[in-house]
């Protein structure tokens, strides 16, 4: 139903051009829960962004295409975007504080969503907020149309987006960190919300996460990105199970295992690249074990491995057993050192 | 908010205060004898010494301070030595001709900046924002009295497109004065021939004026424009969907305009500075000039009641501010 295709996103800043997403390719099924994970920068928000046409000031798409229901959403016109916006792909920010209009009463906030696509009364519209309230979950909801946004908690602001984003039981929903901001406790409700929702609505969703422990229970795949791009895609417990990209290899092992045999936080080493100085090669390489030669000068795509449904891309993927130790163990291996150095050893 | 007016006013009160205070000695301590004004020149010395008794001008500065005092509590402003009416009389004929120039320059520089400010925001680095930004560095740094006197020039002198000062032309009937704004008067009572004829002598005196306000507003919506922009309730209304137009109107520019309705208050002094020299360049029959000229002739009940009005003026304006803000950021309303 969404299928992203070679995205290329720049940001052309004072200082320079920002290449936040490098050709990411994503596919979502009807009704599926594709998860984005990766570190900060990755570019999981531009993404999103991209997808809605709604980058901020200094984006720009470079190059590639974005189907949904058919059509690429980047040739359509401003209008036909509009009519997109909303009612077939909605959007929630991972910030309630921040991203609801503080000045507007909520009421009139959901009430928009609805009127912005069908040709209803207000008063219709109205009863249609309190019942959106009600379905989210926010007590005596018609008492709760003319409050503010700052006069409810975080996790009532984050149910009224939820509210309005699927106002209109759109078939695809992006959702950037939508539990990040909030307590623990009512991070896993909203969650559940979310999911219960989404499954009556029969929504897609995109959920962008930091969080493995979130993606296990919501994404039934997920896609690793990494200096804006995709470096491996597959059904969440085939990941979780065998990952093969090192840099997902590294993510596992960085979160604590739930139920799972306590281990000791293992961070990634080194930093992600600078996005203004992109390398020629992987950009994971500095930081990877497994690199081999080809990977200080050739950017490997995205390519099936294991069956049709696991993608990644990688010159010298990470074998089953190598995964617990975390590194590679065949005899003799020693990470190809930068084409400089090898140079002057030889 | 019934607490915030009442603070407000008493606040008016020390402030009248004050104003009475300095103004009433100052006016005093520089040079100038009213009574030998009002005598005329060919007055002899006991002419001037009966109209000194007359009028108090010799007792104790104190005394007379004291009297006034208790005038102005009883709503009397004295007798101005020079119209030889009450002031509270002469403020009735005069403030409406102010409060019509001044409020139509607001208006128009409000507007204005609103709409270049806005432009200038969305379209950050284009001509169009250099453009609105060269015009607010010159509305907010060319004099008003320069301003004033190019619009004359040109517009008057050689094109001859606008009267040179004055509210009505000379054959032109007043409509019945009914609060003294002719536009409002003029319009009430059908007086078409003299509502044009008096918006034709406001526009350049309200054209000088709004420059000033234009200039500082200006920055103001652009600075703010560029702020809200980026917020993410903005994209939220975008993700919804809506018209680029309500998007504009509902989300950004609701928000935009709170920094813009504070300055408003700013704006006041700006433009009461500006309305003496705008009213003394196109002889416009307000306030400003009242003052001006009673300054002029130490004719210290009109100056300080002129002052007194303005004072009253600055503290409503900051009063009426503080209500709109109230209205506009629920945030502060409900805390
Ligand atoms: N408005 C912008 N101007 C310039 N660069 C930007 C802008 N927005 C994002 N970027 C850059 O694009 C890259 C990707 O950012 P993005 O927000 O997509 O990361 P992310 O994966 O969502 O990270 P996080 O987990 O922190 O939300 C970052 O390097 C960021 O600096
Ligand atoms: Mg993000």
């Amino acid at each position: 139903m969404l299928s992203v295709r070679d995205l290329v996103v720049r940001f052309s800043t004072g200082r320079g051009v920002v290449h936040a997403v490098n050709g990411v390719s994503l596919d979502v099924e009807p009704g599926g829960t594709l998860g984005l994970v990766g570190e900060s920068g990755s570019g999981k928000s531009v993404t999103s962004l991209a997808i809605m046409r709604l980058l901020p000031r200094g984006g720009r798409v470079v190059s590639g295409q974005v189907w949904f229901g058919g059509r690429d959403l980047l040739r359509l016109s401003a209008a036909e975007m509009r009519s997109v916006r909303g009612r077939e792909i909605a959007m929630i920010l991972q910030d309630p504080q921040s991203s609801l209009n503080p000045v507007l009463p909520v009421g009139e906030q959901i009430e928009e969503a609805i009127r912005a696509h069908e040709r209803v009364s207000r008063p219709a519209a109205r009863a249609r907020a309190v019942e959106l309230l009600g379905a989210v979950g926010i007590a005596r909801p018609e008492e709760q149309l003319g409050r503010f946004p700052h006069q409810l908690s975080g996790g009532m602001r984050q149910r009224v987006m939820i509210a309005i984003a699927l106002a209109l039981r759109p078939t695809l929903l992006i959702a950037d960190e939508p539990t990040t901001a909030l307590d623990v406790t009512v991070q896993a409700q909203v969650l559940e919300l979310l999911r219960d929702l989404t499954d009556e609505v029969g929504a897609a969703v995109v959920l962008i996460s930091h969080d493995l422990g979130i993606m296990a229970r919501m994404a039934g795949r997920i896609a690793v990105m990494y200096a804006g791009r995709v470096v491996e895609s597959a059904p969440t417990e085939e990941l979780f199970a065998r990952p093969r990209h090192p840099y997902t290899v590294g993510l596992l092992r960085s979160i604590p295992r739930i139920g799972g045999a306590r281990r000791a936080l293992v961070p990634i080493e080194g930093s992600p690249p600078d996005l203004e100085r992109l390398p020629e090669g992987c950009p994971f390489a500095p930081r990877c074990a497994w690199r081999i030669e080809a990977c200080w000068t050739q950017n490997p795509s995205l390519a099936t491995d294991d069956g049709p449904a696991h993608l990644v891309a990688c010159h010298d993927p990470a074998e089953p057993e190598e995964v617990g130790p975390g590194r590679p163990i065949r005899p003799g291996f020693a990470p190809a050192p930068p084409p400089g150095i090898r140079a002057g050893v030889a | 908010m019934g607490r915030l007016i009442a603070r407000r006013l008493a606040f008016m009160v020390f402030v009248v205060w004050g104003v009475t205070l300095v103004t009433f000695f100052l006016s005093r301590v520089v040079p100038g004898d009213p009574a030998k004004l009002l005598a005329g020149p060919k007055a002899s010395p006991t002419e001037v010494a009966h109209i000194r008794r007359i009028y108090g001008l010799d007792d104790p500065l104190w005394t007379q301070y004291g009297r006034y005092m208790a005038d102005l509590l009883h709503g009397n402003l004295g007798v101005s030595f020079v119209t030889r009416r009450e002031v509270t009389t002469d403020v009735r004929a005069f403030l409406p001709a102010t409060l019509e120039l001044a409020g139509y320059s607001l208006l128009l520089g409000f507007l204005a900046a609103l709409v270049v400010g806005t432009v200038a925001g969305y379209r950050r680095g284009s001509a169009l924002d250099a453009g609105g930004r060269l015009m607010a560095i010159a509305g907010l740094s060319v004099p008003a009295f320069w301003l004033a006197l190019l619009l004359q020039l040109l517009l008057h002198t050689r094109l001859g497109w606008f009267p040179l000062g004055g509210r009505l032309d000379a054959g032109v009937a007043a409509p019945p004065r009914l609060t003294g704004i002719l536009t409002l008067d003029s319009l009430l009572t059908l007086h078409l021939h003299a509502f044009v004829n008096a918006l034709w002598h406001l526009a350049l005196p309200v054209l000088t004026l709004a420059a000033g306000v234009f200039g500082l507003m200006t920055r103001i919506v652009r600075t703010s424009i560029l702020e809200v922009v980026g917020e993410d309730y903005v994209r939220t209304a975008q993700g919804k969907g809506l018209t680029r137009w309500r998007v504009l109107r509902r989300h950004v520019l609701r928000n935009a305009m709170l920094p813009a309705v504070t300055v408003l208050g700013l704006e006041f002094g700006l433009l009461a500075s500006g309305v003496f020299v705008v009213e003394a360049v196109f002889q416009w029959p307000g306030l400003g000039n009242y003052a001006f000229q009673a300054i002029q002739a130490s004719d210290y009940n009109a100056t300080l009641g002129a002052t007194l009005v303005i004072a009253i003026a600055y503290v409503l304006t900051n009063l009426v501010v503080d209500l709109a803000y109230l209205y506009l950021d629920p945030r502060i309303r409900y805390t």
